[in-house]
C-alpha cells in the first residue's frame, strides 16, 4: 500500500484556486436575487387543483354509483307503452308471484286434506322468485316481501299449505299496497314470464270453470255450483278471506289497456259468483277468456 | 433578506473554505479522475448550496462532502450517458486526457467506480473513519468497509501490474 499512499500524496500537490469561493458566492447571490417564478407557482397550484378536482370527482362518482346500487329509490318511470324499468319489473314480480302463489295455496285448501298438487311448481316461476330475492337489496322494502314469497313457495311445495297460506296472504296484500303507494313503480306492461304463466295456467282454469258452469246450467241445478263458483273466487281472489277488496294480479296495468278490462271482468265475475248468479257469470267468463287470449296474442 | 444573510456569511465562507475547501476539492478531483474543471465546478456548487442553506446545516464539513459526492456522481453519470449517446466507448480515455494527475494515479482512480474513488480519498487521504464516510455517502458502515476491502484488493493487483510493466 506504500505505492497507494505515495499516489494519494500527489493530491496534496494540487491546490484549489480561491476563485472557487468567488464563484460560489456569485452562484448563491444569483439564486437569492432570482425572484421565484410566479408562473411556476401558478402552474403548480393549477396542477394541484386539477388533481384534487379529479380525485374529488372520482370519489363522488364512486359514492354515487355505490349509493345508486344500494338505493331503494326507483328509477324514472318508463314512457307510456315503453318497456318496464327494472324496478317496475321487480314490483310486477312481487305482485304477481305473491298473488299467484296465494291463489294456488287457496286452491289447494279447497280440498280436505289440502292438495299440494294445486301449487304450480313451474320452474320459471320458482326461478323468478329466487332471482328476484338475490337481486333485491337487503335495505329495499321489497326484500322482506320476496323472502316471504320464497319461504311460502318452499313450504307449499313441501306440503305445508296452512303455513304457506299464513305467509303468502299478508305478502300478497303488502305487494298490492306497495304498488298503490308507489304508482311510479307500477309497470305498464305485464312481464313476459307472467304472460306465459297466464297462457299455461290461467286459460285452462277459466275454460274448466266455464265448462262446469255450462254443464250445471243445462242440468238445471244450482246446489252443487257452490264449490266451483266459490272455488273460483278463492283461487282468483285470495284476498277475500284476508279482508281487502279483490284485485287481479295484473291490476297494476294502467286504464286503457286490455289488461285493465281483464281486471274489470274478474271483478264482475267475482261479484256475480258471490251473489250466487252463476248463470249470469257465464257470458262474462267467456268474454274474459276471449280478452285474455287477445291480450296474450298482442303481448306475445 | 436572503441576500443579506449570504453577505453576512461571506467571512464565514472564507474561513470554511480555508479549513476544508481544499479537502473537498481534492476529494472531488480524485473522484473525477483528476478533472480540475469538474473539481472547481462541483466545489463551487457545494459551497454555493451551503451558503443558501447554512442556517439549517449543523456540520458544514460533512454537508460539503455530502453535496460534493452527490454532484460529482451526477456529473460523471451525465458525462457517461453523453458519451454513450455519442457512441464514444472510451470514456476513461477522455477523462484521462483531461487529468491533471499523474498517469499512474489517474489510471488507478479510473479503474475504480466513482463511489469507490470517493471512499478511497476520504479514508486513505483524509483518514476519515468508516462511520463518517457512511454518513457522507449515505450508506452503511458495513458497506463502506466492504468497499474499502475491494479498493485494497483492486489496487494491490493494479499496482503490482504497474510494477511489472515498469520493470
Amino acid at each position: 500500500m506504500r505505492e497507494m499512499d505515495a499516489m494519494l500524496r500527489e493530491l496534496d500537490q494540487h491546490e484549489p484556486s480561491f476563485e472557487v469561493v468567488t464563484e460560489a458566492r456569485r452562484r448563491a447571490s444569483e439564486r437569492a436575487s432570482r425572484a421565484p417564478s410566479r408562473w411556476r407557482g401558478r402552474a403548480k397550484r393549477g396542477v394541484g387543483l386539477a388533481v384534487a378536482g379529479i380525485v374529488a370527482a372520482g370519489v363522488l362518482i364512486i359514492l354515487a354509483v355505490a349509493a345508486h346500487s344500494r338505493s331503494a329509490a326507483p328509477p324514472a318511470r318508463s314512457p307510456n307503452g315503453g318497456p318496464n324499468t327494472p324496478r317496475q319489473e321487480l314490483v310486477a314480480d312481487a305482485q304477481l308471484l305473491s298473488a299467484s302463489l296465494a291463489s294456488q295455496v287457496a286452491s289447494a285448501q279447497r280440498f280436505h286434506p289440502p292438495d299440494p298438487r294445486q301449487v304450480v311448481a313451474d320452474p320459471e316461476w320458482v326461478a323468478h322468485a329466487r332471482a328476484d330475492l338475490k337481486t333485491v337489496s337487503r335495505h329495499d322494502p321489497l326484500y322482506p316481501l320476496f323472502r316471504q314469497i320464497s319461504t311460502a313457495q318452499r313450504l307449499a311445495r313441501a306440503g305445508h299449505i296452512a303455513q304457506a297460506r299464513r305467509l303468502i296472504l299478508p305478502a300478497a296484500n303488502q305487494a298490492r299496497l306497495y304498488a298503490i303507494d308507489h304508482p311510479s313503480q307500477s309497470p305498464l306492461q305485464p312481464p313476459a314470464w307472467a304472460v306465459r304463466f297466464f297462457a299455461v295456467h290461467e286459460l285452462p282454469h277459466i275454460a274448466s270453470i266455464e265448462r262446469f258452469l255450462r254443464h250445471h246450467r243445462h242440468q238445471g241445478g244450482y246446489s252443487d255450483l257452490a264449490w266451483p263458483a266459490y272455488g273460483y273466487a278463492d283461487v282468483q281472489m285470495p284476498q277475500v278471506s284476508s279482508g281487502p277488496r279483490y284485485t287481479h294480479p295484473l291490476s297494476w296495468l294502467q286504464p286503457g289497456t286490455r289488461w285493465h278490462t281483464i281486471n274489470q271482468l274478474h271483478l264482475q265475475i267475482w261479484s256475480l259468483l258471490e251473489s250466487a248468479n252463476q248463470d249470469n257469470a257465464l257470458p262474462f267468463l267467456k268474454r274474459l277468456d276471449g280478452e285474455i287470449r287477445q291480450a296474450l296474442s298482442a303481448v306475445q | 433578506m436572503e441576500t443579506g444573510q449570504i453577505r453576512d456569511g461571506r467571512d464565514e465562507l472564507v474561513e470554511l473554505f480555508s479549513a476544508c475547501g481544499g479537502q473537498v476539492w481534492r476529494a472531488v478531483l480524485a473522484a473525477s479522475g483528476g478533472r480540475r474543471e469538474i473539481a472547481d465546478d462541483v466545489t463551487a456548487e457545494a459551497f454555493a448550496e451551503y451558503l443558501q442553506r447554512r442556517e439549517t446545516v449543523r456540520e458544514p464539513r460533512a454537508y460539503l462532502f455530502k453535496v460534493a459526492y452527490r454532484l460529482v456522481a451526477k456529473e460523471l453519470q451525465r458525462e457517461r450517458r453523453h458519451a454513450e449517446l455519442s457512441s464514444t466507448s472510451d470514456t476513461h480515455g477522455l477523462a484521462g486526457d483531461a487529468s491533471v494527475l499523474s498517469p499512474e494515479l489517474t489510471q488507478a482512480l479510473l479503474s475504480l467506480p466513482v463511489e469507490q474513488r470517493f471512499v478511497l480519498v476520504l479514508h486513505y487521504w483524509l483518514d476519515l473513519p468508516a462511520s463518517e464516510i457512511a454518513r457522507i455517502t449515505g450508506s452503511s458502515t458495513a458497506a463502506v468497509r466492504v468497499r474499502l476491502h475491494r479498493i485494497r484488493r483492486h489496487l494491490r493487483t493494479s499496482v503490482s501490474e504497474w510494477e511489472v510493466t515498469d520493470a
